[in-house]
């Protein structure tokens, strides 16, 4: 297991009751998300009860025009721990940030809506954070990950041009983007309650300021497939990402 | 409808001329209904004339509605920028112009619709007539402007058949144009699967189009012509009398903009059973007004459920009473109140010019507020001219439109109806994000003196809300 060495600056009392027991608030941002939510959440919570793990899913509604928020509703019916909330604001930064900001449990996740990372990959991760990492990164580009679906070639140069992009911020992390990650809770709600980028860029912002504040990161191999329909435009979100980078500079010298 | 949007604005004192094109015997100028009538040109032409009457009167024009049919007016081009434009969409066309149309015109046609569509509308407000339609018009057509879902106006629910004034044997009614889209083939096969329980079942098409011949020719193939009749286009009188006496009403449309004949029969107490298609989903309530079927397929096995369900006497007068009450969440007042409100909202915004930097959203959230918790000394400030406001039993419901749900908190906050935690036994108040069906039926008291005088208030606004809660 790759792992990107970091002081254990955290080891305490709530570390120790962690190990114990472990709740999980899921953040799901969404938007236009009808024609796949309804399959996420049923292989989430189908999954969460054959595990017996206590999980509450957060839907961060973006702004969708669609009928998302109905599916949602069909899964409700069945397993009444899913909440839906909305973000106004644009970028998925933003809507992961309202969806965290409302967690209560003592591990807290993000993975995308159409669930391109297995859900076996949240038992693992969960593992790991009993184990005691602050920061669980889901990766494509570690040791031991598989791409099971690969991308189009677009996206493999626009990934390999942002990894070389922000390496400055995140030192020898692999994968910044890949859309699952776990937190120990209270981590997780002091980095977002200081976070600024509201694009797609803000994972790197995340990774940024845990390593900056000294919380034990680790990566974690996934086996990743590439899904028709995200809502990611390589050209125009691409571009938007390296901007919201290039501040990134300023943002983190705000003392955070 | 744009004969009922405009007799419903000029009756409220706007100065009202329908553009529309010409159609033989219908005079070139005509006053009808306190508005005025302009027939110009054909099928297409009728865009010139239309572009070029608006430029001669740009300077005393204040707003337009521009029906979009497949392809719009474009009267942005011919208007002033300050000129308040609704662009109202019934449903998008983009694959439908292949069906009509050869290759290369199809082709003209879905950038017109698209991409010249978009640069040419910019951020003007668009009104959908259904969740669905707003749903394509922002993710395949991806338009900029604001979009607001204002569903036709529905007949007047009739008065209440006993289950004994519908025919004796199985009666379906499927009422529309035979046109490829709306999938009448599909209608006539979706009936096969329920004839061995039902062997006198009728099946009536009211309405005619290039499809009838591929009917009639599939009705003899399958041997139903002991079960069919088509009966073309025919009186309203007629076609009311063939509906009113139906079991069931069904479509196997592929895409709506509405389903105003789903309405319409809904307002005899005919519920309806079809496709699970864009605009249906939103007109039908599986379960309460009908059913749906998840693909064409389903169709068949749908319907049989559904007569066997009507075949019960108490279950069918239960069913009409609700398609009633549904048709009465529509009526045309309400769709011609949004549009005038849509008019007016957008001609504060232009006022602003690059003022405005509010950005766009397409959530709504919904707060159910329940009167009870309404305290003394509570006055609830002004709420936003785009915010609709309705009671319903013991509860007051606000749709806020462009709120999140923690903008919504912040509105309530601002209103001075914080949400406090409810008490032993009493209900709290409740925001959520807003669904699809929301935008169809939180309709318009629109302000606080509205809802007031539906508590019962004997003054207008907050003053009135606040008298009701100390008399609770």
């Amino acid at each position: 297991m790759p792992i990107v060495t970091m002081p254990l600056a955290h080891e305490n009392n709530a570390l120790r009751e962690r190990q114990k027991q472990c709740q999980l608030d899921l953040v799901i941002p969404a938007l236009n998300e009808e024609a796949r939510i309804e399959s996420t959440l049923a292989a989430i919570c189908g999954w969460s009860e054959k595990a017996a793990l206590d999980i509450r899913v957060i839907v961060v509604d973006n702004g969708s025009a669609d009928a998302t928020t109905e599916r949602v509703d069909y899964v409700q019916a069945s397993y009444r721990r899913i909440e839906v909330v909305s973000c106004r604001t644009r970028g998925k930064g933003a809507a992961v940030r309202a969806g965290v900001l409302r967690t209560t449990a003592d591990c807290v996740g993000y993975c995308d809506a159409d669930l391109s990372t297995p859900v076996e990959a949240i038992g693992q991760g969960l593992e790991l954070i009993r184990q005691g990492w602050d920061l669980v990164l889901g990766s494509r580009y570690c040791k031991g990950a598989q791409l099971a679906v690969e991308q189009p070639w677009l996206r493999q140069v626009g990934s390999w041009a942002f990894r070389r992009a922000v390496q400055s911020y995140v030192g020898s992390v692999a994968d910044t983007q890949c859309g699952f990650k776990l937190f120990s809770g209270e981590v997780a709600r002091s980095l977002f309650r200081t976070v600024a980028l509201t694009g797609f860029a803000f994972d790197v912002e995340i990774v940024a300021r845990g390593l900056k504040q000294g919380y034990r990161v680790v990566e974690m191999p996934v086996t990743w497939s590439d899904r028709a329909g995200s809502t990611f435009r390589p050209v125009k979100d691409g571009l938007s990402s390296f901007r919201e980078v290039a501040t990134l500079r300023r943002t983190m010298a705000v003392p955070s | 409808m744009c004969e009922q949007l405009a007799s419903g604005s000029a009756s409220k004192g706007w100065d009202v001329v329908l553009l529309t094109a010409a159609s033989k015997p219908n005079a070139r100028r005509e006053r009808r209904d306190g508005y005025t009538v302009l027939r110009r040109g054909g099928q297409f032409t009728v865009y010139f004339w239309a572009l070029a009457w608006l430029l001669s009167h740009r300077h005393t024009v204040r707003a337009v509605i521009d029906s979009e049919n497949g392809i719009p007016f474009f009267t942005p081009l011919a208007l002033p920028r300050r000129t308040p434009i609704v662009l109202l969409f019934h449903h998008v066309h983009l694959d439908q112009f292949s069906e009509y149309f050869p290759g290369p015109i199809a082709w003209v046609a879905r950038h017109l619709e698209g991409s010249v569509l978009r640069r040419v509308y910019g951020d003007r407000v668009i009104a959908c007539v259904s969740p669905s339609t707003r749903r394509d018009v922002r993710v395949r057509l991806r338009l900029k402007g604001r979009v607001v879902v204002i569903p036709n106006g529905a007949p007047a629910p009739k008065p209440l058949l006993s289950s004994g004034e519908r025919s004796n044997s199985p009666r379906i009614v499927c009422v529309g144009r035979l046109v490829p889209h709306k999938r009448p083939l599909a209608v006539l096969e979706a009936i096969v699967p329920a004839l061995e329980e039902f062997p006198d079942l009728e099946l009536h098409f009211v309405g005619d189009g290039p499809e009838r011949g591929p009917v009639s020719e599939a009705v003899r193939r399958l041997g139903l012509e002991r079960h069919v009749r088509l009966h073309g286009a025919v009186p309203a009188q007629e076609r009311d009398e063939i509906v009113r006496t139906s079991w069931l009403t069904v479509s196997a449309s592929l895409r709506e903009g509405w389903g105003l004949s789903i309405l319409e029969a809904n307002s005899w107490g005919v519920p309806a059973a079809a496709v699970r298609s864009v605009g249906l989903k939103d007109s039908i309530r599986h379960g309460e007004t009908g059913w749906l079927a998840e693909t064409e397929d389903q169709l068949g096995q749908v319907v049989h459920t559904a007569l066997r369900q009507l075949r019960e006497p108490e279950f069918a007068v239960a069913i009409a009473a609700r398609c009633r009450s549904w048709v009465r969440s529509f009526p045309w007042s309400t769709m011609i109140n949004r549009f005038m409100a849509t008019l007016e909202q957008e001609e504060l915004r232009l006022s602003f010019g690059e003022r405005d930097r509010r950005a766009l959203s397409d959530l709504s959230a919904v707060v159910h507020l329940p009167i009870a918790s309404l305290k003394t000394g509570a006055l609830p400030g002004p709420v936003r001219a785009t915010d609709e406001v309705v009671c319903m039993d013991d509860q007051i419901i606000m749709l806020l439109h462009g709120a999140d749900t923690e903008c919504a908190d912040q509105v309530l906050s601002r209103l001075g109806l914080n949400r406090a935690p409810p008490g032993p036994g009493e209900a709290g108040t409740e925001v959520r994000v807003a669904r699809p069906t929301d935008l169809l039926v939180v309709r318009n008291l629109a302000s606080w003196s509205s809802a007031a005088v539906a508590l019962g208030g004997d003054e207008t606004g907050s003053r009135a809300a606040m008298l009701y809660a100390e008399e609770a």
